[in-house]
């Protein structure tokens, strides 16, 4: 799904990471690790296509990175305010030529404790609520590959298992993901690849 | 797994629907442009005694000062929902058509303006006490056509400054230049216009300009919206 070889970056003068190469195929999750300002973010956000890189090769298999790749930020959850939780989702999964109706929505909706999603406009949501429904976009989307940068930020004891479970269930499903986070106990029952970013 | 490209026309529609959902639902957008060249209009009218013989003059200035100040400020905020809740960088990660993105953003931007354009000239002309009905639709038409060549460049150049270092002072200095030209031809049509209450070939000239300028800024950001997206 993802091979990525020798992949380099810097903000010049400064050399953020060098030569880091991984594969991620159907079912892998791989969890990068390295300690802050490692370049973690960074990578993540090369392999979505928000940044470039400075040298290497990213290849996706299987169509363009922004149609395999549904993509998590750490420090937003990308959803306007002024709208509703279930006019958000609606939106962005139109947007991946995929049309949602009630059946699919509400129960995903539910199944990550999201109560008035017509009426309420997100803008009311804690931030943990935000990115409950993060999950549920995770879960609505059509692309196989999650790029996941600290995904429980934000997020209870509750919220965690939650996730747990919606990762668990997309990787026996086929899907693959690439995440970031400092707390592992989320995805600890999987079988997961690891990969240090770490400055030389 | 669907894995088909939403079709251009379905992303003009939900980019267009959801832009102005969201600019209906902040009134304060709305509304803030149109107070600011209200203000102006009110304050020039009353601080400015004009005799007869300025008076068109004076008019004109008013309509075109009001407007450029209000459209600088609607401008700025062109992408203010995108950046405020963290959407922008996350649709840049969607299979998305640049060039349609750009008309989407273009298209919201001209209704929403033209919803305080349109009583900024009525206001201009009772303060004046113009009551010619065709000079108004000219008038109208002419800052219709101002409209669409900001529109077109401030979409552009608020997208290639969003990021980039020093955009405070970068914004302004490229944004009043370039609407300059549309400003001049504007003016001297609407002001012939006025004083003669119909249209000559100076005229035509101008307004062939403006169009001509409007062509060139809609190219260019057809042509340089999805790079700066990209990159």
């Amino acid at each position: 799904m993802l091979h990525v070889s020798s992949l380099t970056k810097t903000f010049p003068p400064r050399l953020i990471f060098k030569n880091v190469s991984f594969a991620l195929a159907a079912s892998d999750v791989l969890h990068l690790e390295g300690r802050n300002g490692a370049g973690k973010t960074t990578l993540l956000k090369i392999i979505v296509g928000l940044l470039p890189h400075t040298a290497g090769e990213i290849i996706f298999k299987g169509g363009s990175g922004r149609k395999l790749c549904e993509y998590l930020p750490a420090d937003s959850n990308g959803f306007f305010a002024q709208l509703s939780a279930w006019d958000n989702l609606c939106w962005w999964a139109k947007l991946k030529n995929r049309s949602l109706n009630e059946d699919e929505i509400l129960p995903a909706l539910q199944r990550f404790g999201i109560r008035f999603p017509r009426g309420l406009a997100v803008g009311f949501f804690s931030t943990g609520m935000q990115r409950r429904l993060s999950m549920a976009r995770l879960l609505l989307s059509p692309s196989p590959l999650w790029v996941l940068d600290e995904p429980l930020a934000a997020l209870d004891a509750e919220g965690a298992q939650m996730f747990s479970a919606l990762l668990s269930q997309h990787i026996h499903g086929g899907g693959a993901a690439l995440i970031v986070s400092h707390d592992e106990t989320a995805f600890a029952s999987l079988r997961t690849q690891r990969l240090e970013l770490r400055h030389d | 797994m669907t894995r088909e490209h939403v079709s251009a026309w379905q992303q003009l529609y939900l980019f267009i629907s959801c832009g102005l959902r969201l600019e209906f639902s902040n009134k304060e957008r709305l509304l803030s442009s149109f107070l600011f060249a209200a203000v102006i209009l009110v304050v020039t009218a009353v601080c400015f005694a004009t005799p007869a013989a300025v008076s068109t003059r004076v008019l004109v200035a008013e309509i075109y000062l009001a407007f450029f100040l209000a459209m600088q400020i609607a401008c700025l905020r062109i992408f203010e929902f995108e950046q405020r809740d963290g959407v922008y960088d996350l649709l840049r990660t969607y299979p998305l058509n640049g060039e349609i993105w750009y008309l989407s953003k273009l298209l919201v931007f001209i209704i929403s303006s033209l919803l305080f354009l349109l009583p900024l000239l009525l206001l201009a002309f009772i303060f004046n006490s113009h009551s010619d009905y065709e000079a108004f639709l000219f008038v109208l038409g002419i800052a219709a056509l101002v409209l669409v060549g900001q529109a077109a460049l401030g979409v552009l150049l608020t997208t290639i400054v969003l990021r980039a270092r020093g955009r405070n002072i970068l914004y302004p200095l490229t944004y009043f230049p370039l609407t300059m030209p549309l400003l001049i031809g504007a003016a001297e049509t609407s002001y012939a216009y006025l004083e003669k209450g119909a249209m000559d070939d100076s005229q035509v000239k101008w307004i062939t300009l403006l169009i001509g300028i409007d062509i060139v800024y809609l190219t260019l950001g057809l042509l340089l919206f999805g790079e700066q997206i990209e990159n």
